[in-house]
């Protein structure tokens, strides 16, 4: 059986569940009775009103939930501070943080709330002015303000790059009252930017600092970029962006045909799509020879042609040391060369007559009739002069070898030819030689070890008139013509000439003879040849046997 | 039956000499000849093919003809009498170059004296095999 309660009981209750409504606590009921009075009127109200009310707190408590796993997806903290504009500039207080503060810095929002200061004093100290300078712009212009700067991790103590946005809220009076903050980990935003940046200024400082010339040419063949190496002048690299060598060699003063070959080269490498390599060589404006091993890489990209990279290594210095070692391996192999024929002219020229000489003593020790031993040392004579010719001969050869005390002058070669032909004036006179001197040009100027000249015409001309025709008059024609920056000497005569077949290798050789007929002792044209090449010279010889013989000499 | 030949073909006169004496002095009873003209004999041993000295002292340093062409020829002809090498040379790659001939039967080194000849001559009647 329902118990009555008592007016002042029912009173009482109303009264409770009102407290425990306005504390947020909207179960509770009132009991209804069946006294029909207004009490019980307000007591129905009282508990549509908590129905209502729990509905909207379920309803608000679902949206907070929602908005709170909101905040704890994205990966972002949300935080908000309120300010105080009305009594301190300084006054912060955060009253809201979201959840990812512990994911990303460590701290749980409980921390924040508690020690308002704690996520300040966490900030990087390189960074806290910024970050107080950026805070009080809020304030202090209300506008919203972004703000990049580290804050150190609760726990493993990193540097956490972030980057915050703080949006101010106003009140009335257009004053900052609340900032809402979004703050994102941009740490490893930042550190690839930073590594870019490293890395741009590593490239930088490679291609500036790398001997080497390095330039990046656009389709239309014009630069996009030039290292320090490439063109040196700062004015000059800057201007020559967007221009092409035809300028370049233009502003320059240089020959058109170093811009030719490069654009040559470049089309080529962009034809074919491959690289091409090759030696550039050509003459600066301060008018020395340098060689550049140049390399064109043409970059494709979806099969289409977008720019050549270009290399060039200065090899100048190398390409100089590789001519001056062949220059010395050729003087080297000639030394031994010559080595080897003196090893041989002492082996034989001069062994020879030492073994006549110590033949014939051997016999006159063992005794010889009267008229042999007369012979014997007539011979004993002769091959002493023998002895002392060879060595004579030696000597000479060792002189024409060492130019050292012979100054280079300038002189002409009529005057020269005058003077041998005055030396051969008898022989000329003899045979009835006629000697022809031809110049190419006005000048037979020639700049050159004058005695050594001398004594080549002197044998080349003593030779022509020595193996003459015996049927025809000796023709001599010297002709003397400049080829390229050489001078050249032709000595032709229409003698007996010589079977260079048969003789070929051996006309110059020391010693060598080829007609027993005439004297001679086989020097002539060997000293020739020595003194020719000790002038950095040659000299070649052509005949037909009968007809004549020709000597070029080349200086 | 005629006497064996010897051909000494040398350019020196001197040599040539020293030579004669001591080649008559060991073989009084051979047929020596004489040659000092390289050419010469180079074209009397083309002429002979066959019909050659079969011993020959050969000077090997001689100007226009050498005596390697002289022993060039004898390779050529297949020469089966012996060749003795005379030089005055101490050069000794020529020495080994003269050793590739089958007919070279010795190499000296001048001056010739008595004892070389002897040598000679007891290769010479030594039965060849």
């Amino acid at each position: 059986m329902l118990k009555e309660n008592s007016y002042d009981q029912r009173l009482e209750s109303t009264v409770s569940t009102l407290i425990q409504y306005a504390r947020g606590n909207f179960e509770p009921r009132v009991h209804l009775c069946n006294t029909d009075d207004n009490l019980n009127v307000i007591m129905a109200g009282l508990n549509m009103l908590g129905d209502e009310l729990q509905t909207y707190k379920t309803e608000l408590d679902t949206k907070n939930q929602f908005l709170e796993t909101i905040l704890n997806t994205i990966d972002q903290i949300v935080y908000v501070i309120n300010t105080d504009p009305q009594h301190s500039e300084k006054y912060m207080r955060f009253t809201f943080v979201s959840a990812p503060l512990e994911r990303i810095l460590g701290y749980t929002p409980d921390d924040i709330l508690a020690d308002h200061h704690a996520l300040c004093q966490s900030v990087y100290f390189e960074d806290k002015q910024l970050v107080l300078d950026a805070f009080y712009s809020v304030i202090t212009t209300g506008q919203t303000t972004p703000c990049t700067y580290r804050v150190v991790h609760k726990h493993s103590k990193e540097l956490i790059w972030v980057e915050d946005r703080m949006v101010p809220q106003k009140n009335k009076n257009g004053q900052v009252v609340q900032i809402i903050g979004s703050a994102k980990d941009v740490t490893e935003r930042i550190k690839a930017e930073k590594q870019v940046i490293e890395q741009k200024k590593f490239t930088d400082k490679i291609l500036n600092h790398l001997p080497i010339d390095v330039a990046v040419l656009d389709r239309e063949h014009r630069y996009t970029f030039l290292n320090p190496a490439a063109v040196e002048d700062p004015e000059m690299r800057a201007w020559l962006i967007g221009r092409d060598d035809f300028d370049y060699c233009q502003k320059r003063q240089l020959a058109t045909e170093i811009a030719q070959k490069r654009r040559e080269k470049l089309e080529e490498a962009q034809n074919n799509g491959n690289d091409i390599e090759w030696l550039d060589s050509y003459v600066t404006r301060q008018g020395d020879i340098r060689h550049k091993l140049r390399r064109f890489l043409p970059i494709i990209e979806e099969g289409e042609y977008k720019y050549s990279i270009g290399y060039g290594v200065d090899i100048t210095e190398l390409k100089n040391a590789s001519v001056e070692r062949e220059r010395l391996m050729k003087e080297l192999n000639n030394k031994v060369n010559e080595l080897m024929q003196f090893n041989y002219i002492v082996s034989h020229n001069l062994r020879s007559p030492v073994a006549s000489i110590l033949g014939l003593t051997g016999l006159l020790e063992n005794g010889l009739p009267p008229e042999e031993q007369q012979k014997a040392i007539r011979y004993l004579a002769n091959a002493s002069t023998a002895i002392d010719s060879t060595i004579k001969d030696l000597n000479l050869i060792l002189a024409s070898r060492t130019p050292l005390n012979e100054k280079v002058e300038c002189f002409r070669l009529s005057t020269v030819l005058g003077e041998v032909s005055n030396h051969l004036a008898q022989q000329i006179l003899d045979s009835g030689a006629v000697i022809q001197l031809k110049v190419d040009g006005q000048n037979d100027e020639l700049c050159s070890i004058r005695s050594y000249i001398q004594s080549v015409m002197h044998n080349l001309l003593s030779n022509a008139i020595k193996y003459k025709s015996p049927t025809r008059v000796p023709h001599i024609t010297i002709e003397m013509q400049k080829e390229n920056e050489l001078t050249c000497i032709r000595v032709a005569d229409n003698g007996i000439g010589i079977d260079l077949e048969k003789f070929g290798k051996q006309i110059f050789g020391l010693y060598k003879r080829f007609d027993l007929k005439t004297e001679g002792k086989g020097l002539g044209l060997y000293m020739s040849k020595m003194q020719l090449e000790s002038l950095g010279g040659s000299i070649a010889v052509e005949s037909t046997p009968g007809e004549g013989t020709l000597f070029t000499i080349r200086l | 039956m005629s006497m064996t030949q010897i051909l000494a073909i040398d350019d020196s006169t001197i040599d040539n000499l020293i030579n004669e004496i001591l080649l008559k002095k060991t073989f009084p009873e051979y047929d020596l000849q004489f040659m000092s003209d390289a050419s010469e004999a180079l074209d009397y041993i083309r002429g002979h093919r066959n019909n050659l000295p079969p011993i020959m002292v050969l000077d090997l340093n001689m100007p226009i003809v050498s005596g390697w062409e002289i022993l060039e020829e004898l390779k050529q002809q297949n020469h089966r009498g012996r060749v003795f090498l005379l030089t005055s040379s101490i050069f000794k790659e020529d020495q080994a170059r003269a050793k590739k001939y089958s007919f070279v039967a010795d190499y000296f080194i001048k001056p010739l004296n008595l004892q070389m000849t002897e040598e000679m001559r007891a290769k010479i009647e030594k039965p060849s095999n």
